[in-house]
């Protein structure tokens, strides 16, 4: 039994990281709040820097596996980390009874989509996925004196642990029925078998599981609470990254595990995707908080990203990572704006943006990429990104779901350009302006930029996607 | 051509209050790409025909999606459409536009960057790419800088655009897949995808939704809602590139799906034919219950359009040809009409044909080129539009001659509505309020009125500067068609 400890480095560094700012929390004084943001991104810094060094191969005996993928979804999580946790030094004023473990814990939960990214078991996968989801918990609830807060944490912890029920029920009956819980081992008992009614549901119920942490139909109802309720930095890091590794997810087992019944789900995942483009977008229109149409429009995203999966084809492997890599950066934009907006003004509400193109230009371009990017606008990433998977669709014959998304696409379009009419078109009530510090100018600059690069010029990224693809079942 | 382009970019540097600055980079650009598309009409190679000027670079390999420009004839004469509306709009904004100039400039000239690059490109990402960059920019462009009721307008043509431009893809996506299949080799280039030929039951089905897409653009009775009240809300720059440009794209999108689905188009084209009637009849009739200036051009564009859709549809070389000349054509008249509506509207804040009354009197200027525009519009000889629908006209007789005839009388239709408008605005008896409205007397203000009318006197006394070129894009799609047809 090889351990091949060396492939969980970027792991370790992080958890280390995390660790040490649990013991720092005892011994630094209150006002150095912000040193822990700083130690965190080192932390997150050095994995970063360990990822190119890593070779590929499995680790702590078949339990973990380290290919082009999860390598791919790890450079997701590292950007994402630095991002959340600059933007948590730029809102934890607004937490009364702070506590240093803010920081800490989104370290862990960073290193746990990490170990996500690379489970090759289904007991590796599920303690991973319980070591984050206990951690986002527990972030979704951390403002413990505000009753909104409270309450998204409750509803993210009910339904959560309803989906870890269906997930681990769906995984037994699956192990039930091979013998074995080893990713690459399912997939080669299952290889050539007619499906039994016990794989079946399996396939059910860990399809069904999957569907809360990418926020998609049915476990989809804390996404609009809890991107409203929690903190704006742990809203980000759900939108974010907790995505990315529901889909990381999906990639391993669905396609890789899965892989030989394809057959089976690929309908059943259609038909989910489909009705959670519909909810997501038409749900998201009448909504007049920025964050919770976020959410909404983030079960919109979940089906789109569905509708690549139930194309089930290498094109659609490339389409989702293409698209979470968007994602990744319009997100992150779209809600530093958010904070560095908040912290001025105390409002979250679409209304309250009115005019703010004079306020502050930059904040206001911010938005207006990062939104338009995800409502999937031409030049930008996010387009590139729906782009490819209208075409994974259109390749397998899905026409009624290419029709859905693309009337969506629309509908999307509406309610963003909702945002953007009060942002642009509107006089502003207080012409204040909204200043903005140095730091943060720099990084919008360098997520704008991001966002316009991978529209204009996807070649590389592109190539690279679809070549990781090509191994995925 | 990419000449807008680094205009954008540099104006992207400039400071807000340098207006001069901001203007001149707009006018030399414009100018320089006005320069490079007259260039482009006389060292186009007629005789060749074909494809010429092709430009290609990789852009995703894996996918084989390139950036890959050419023009033919039919490219040619769009080219030259759009840098003569966006060279007079420059500088008919200067007048008309007074705040947030820098980024007016920007997206008017992003959206003309948008349109050269449909004209061109050969590859069907980039082909759609450009598309939606050139109908995107019009939401901040009518929603900043509009005038009553834009921010209804601008978002009932984008949504409205880019549904139409959604679906269209779809369309798109299937035959590149349907391409690749054929040959093993997946790719998007226009040309390998047009040198198949396709079962015919497949043409059929996937000409319906570029059919609707483009035809949306056009706009095609009946999904033409966005573009009147689009027109009327919009500043006079941008209903110029609106009516004059932006439905040209969907025309011409018509134009290429027909060339790479020839027998799917055979099917389709009585329906477009039938429907374009429609568009000449009905956008006619509710011009003549207008009272908006700008409302009666806007459905006045979409009755024009009309007898582009018949050109189209006759799918003979005269009848394309016509087409095609009528789109230049109408797309000059427009643009003039609009500059000078918008002139009036910009001193009198009124577009209402009632409030008005005897202008010739107090702006001669404005009232000649408005007749000049009002004869070109009805189709009268001397100017590119009666050339053009002469042709059309003979095109559509020897297919439809029944619909020709039907809209010949859609003339009579035009006349009554811009002669009743000129009698009402121009002449009669002058009103007092009306005392101190001053004409176009500087160099900057009549430039635009001249350049365009001078551009329709050209076309009209000596079509065959276009319609050569345009006649060597247009025979080898007549012919492609045609063969269809037999086969």
């Amino acid at each position: 039994m090889e351990m091949n400890l060396f492939r969980l480095i970027p792991e370790f560094i992080m958890l280390g990281t995390a660790f040490l700012l649990l013991i720092l929390e005892l011994f630094l004084p209150k006002g150095s709040r912000k040193a822990f943001g700083v130690i965190g991104i080192l932390g997150t810094v050095s994995a970063a820097i360990s990822l190119p060094y890593q070779d590929y191969g499995l680790a702590l005996a078949g339990l973990f596996v380290q290919d082009q993928m999860s390598i791919y979804f790890k450079w997701l999580f590292v950007i994402s980390s630095v991002f959340v946790l600059y933007i948590v030094m730029l809102y934890e004023d607004k937490i009364n009874n702070w506590r240093g473990e803010f920081y800490s814990i989104i370290v862990f939960a960073i290193s746990g989509m990490m170990m996500l990214a690379s489970t090759n078991d289904f007991v590796s996968f599920y303690v991973s996925l319980e070591f984050v989801a206990i951690c986002l918990y527990v972030l979704a609830a951390f403002l413990s004196d505000s009753r909104v807060t409270s309450e998204a944490g409750l509803k993210y912890l009910i339904t959560g642990a309803l989906a870890s029920g269906f997930l681990i029920y769906g995984i037994s009956f699956i192990y039930g029925a091979t013998g074995v819980t080893g990713f690459a081992e399912v997939a080669k008992a299952l290889q050539g078998v007619e499906p039994t009614g016990f794989v079946l549901i399996g396939i059910v119920l860990v399809v069904i599981g999957l569907t809360f942490k990418i926020s998609s139909i049915p476990f989809h109802v804390w996404s609009p609470d809890v991107y409203q309720g929690a903190p704006t930095p742990v809203t980000a890091l759900l939108a974010a990254a907790s995505k990315a590794a529901g889909f990381v997810v999906i990639l391993r087992i669905l396609f890789g595990a899965l892989g030989p019944m394809k057959g089976e789900w690929m309908a059943f995942v259609a038909v989910i995707s489909g009705i959670t483009l519909l909810f997501g977008n038409l749900a998201a229109m009448p909504q007049k908080d920025l964050k919770r149409l976020i959410g909404y429009a983030g079960i919109g995203s979940a089906g789109y990203l569905l509708m690549a999966v139930a194309a089930a084809s290498e094109l659609g492997a490339g389409a989702i990572m293409f698209y979470l890599l968007t994602y990744v950066f319009g997100i992150i934009g779209t809600f530093t704006a958010i904070v560095v907006f908040h912290n001025s003004e105390g409002s979250d509400l679409v209304e309250s943006y009115a005019g703010l193109y004079k306020r502050s230009p930059l904040l206001a371009f911010s938005l207006f990429i990062g939104l338009l990017s995800i409502a999937g606008f031409p030049p930008l990433g996010g387009f590139i990104a729906k782009f490819y998977i209208f075409m994974a669709a259109i390749k397998e014959g899905l026409w009624v779901l290419a029709v859905i998304g693309a009337l969506m696409a629309i509908v999307a379009m509406y309610y963003f350009l909702l945002v953007i009419k009060s942002m642009y078109l509107r006089q502003p009530t207080n012409p204040a302006p909204i200043p903005v510090d140095m730091t943060t100018t720099g990084l919008l600059y360098f997520v704008n930029a991001a966002t316009i690069l991978l529209g204009v010029y996807p070649g590389p990224v592109t190539d690279l996607v679809m070549n990781i693809a090509q191994g995925v079942f | 051509m990419l000449s807008p382009l680094a205009a954008v970019i540099l104006l992207l540097f400039v400071d807000d209050a340098r207006v001069a600055l901001v203007r001149g980079i707009a006018i030399a650009s414009t100018a320089t790409s006005l320069a490079l598309s007259l260039y482009l009409l006389f060292i186009y190679d007629k005789v060749k025909g074909g494809f010429q000027f092709i430009e290609k670079i990789e852009w995703v390999q894996s996918l084989g999606i390139s950036y890959h420009l050419g023009v033919d004839g039919i490219s040619v004469a769009m080219v030259l459409l759009t840098s003569i509306v966006i060279f007079t709009g420059v500088f008919v904004s200067w007048v008309g536009i007074k705040h947030r100039i820098r980024e007016h400039y920007m997206f008017l000239l992003l959206l003309v960057a948008g349109v050269y690059g449909v004209f061109m490109s050969l590859d069907l990402v980039f082909f759609f790419l450009f598309y939606e960059l050139a109908v995107i920019p019009m939401y901040p462009l009518i929603g900043i800088w509009g005038s009553a009721n834009r921010e209804y307008a601008t978002m009932n043509l984008t949504l409205y655009l880019s549904l139409g431009a959604m679906i269209a893809l779809l369309g798109l996506l299937s035959l590149y897949f349907t391409a690749g299949a054929k040959t093993g080799v997946y790719t998007f280039d226009m040309l390998q995808i047009a040198s198949l030929s396709y079962e015919s039951g497949y043409q059929i089905k996937v000409f319906l939704p570029l059919l609707f897409g483009f035809g949306v653009l056009v706009p095609l009775a009946p999904f033409h809602s966005w573009s009147p009240t689009g027109h009327a809300a919009a500043p006079s720059a941008v209903s110029m590139l609106h009516a004059g440009v932006l439905m040209k794209l969907g025309a011409y999108g018509i134009l290429r799906a027909m060339w790479i689905l020839p027998e799917g188009a055979q099917f389709w084209m009585p329906w477009v034919a039938g429907l374009s009637l429609i568009n000449i009849f009905y956008g006619g009739m509710v011009a003549m219950s207008r009272r908006d200036m700008k409302f009666m051009i806007g459905y006045s564009s979409s009755s024009h359009m009309g007898y582009v859709l018949l050109g189209i549809a006759t799918v003979n070389i005269i009848g394309v040809n016509g087409a095609v000349l009528l789109m230049f054509a109408h797309g000059v008249m427009t643009a003039l009409a609009f500059s000078l509506i918008g002139f009036v509207y910009d001193q009198a804040h009124t577009r209402m044909i009632y409030d008005f009354s005897g202008l010739a009197k107090k702006v001669p200027f404005v009232a000649v080129a408005f007749a000049i525009m009002g004869f070109a519009s009805s189709g009268l000889p001397g100017l590119a539009n009666f050339v053009a629908e002469l042709m059309v006209f003979i095109g559509a007789f020897k297919e439809y001659p029944v619909h020709a005839i039907i809209a010949v009388f859609g003339i009579i239709v035009t006349a009554t509505y811009m002669l009743r408008c000129m009698r009402d605005v121009f002449f009669r008896e002058p009103m007092e309020k009306w005392d101190d409205l001053r004409d176009a007397s500087t160099f900057v203000e009549r430039l635009p009125f001249v350049f365009l009318i001078a551009v329709l006197l050209i076309v009209g006394f000596y079509p065959s500067v276009l319609v050569d070129v345009i006649n060597s894009g247009v025979v080898p799609l007549v012919n492609k068609l045609n063969a269809a047809q037999v086969g």
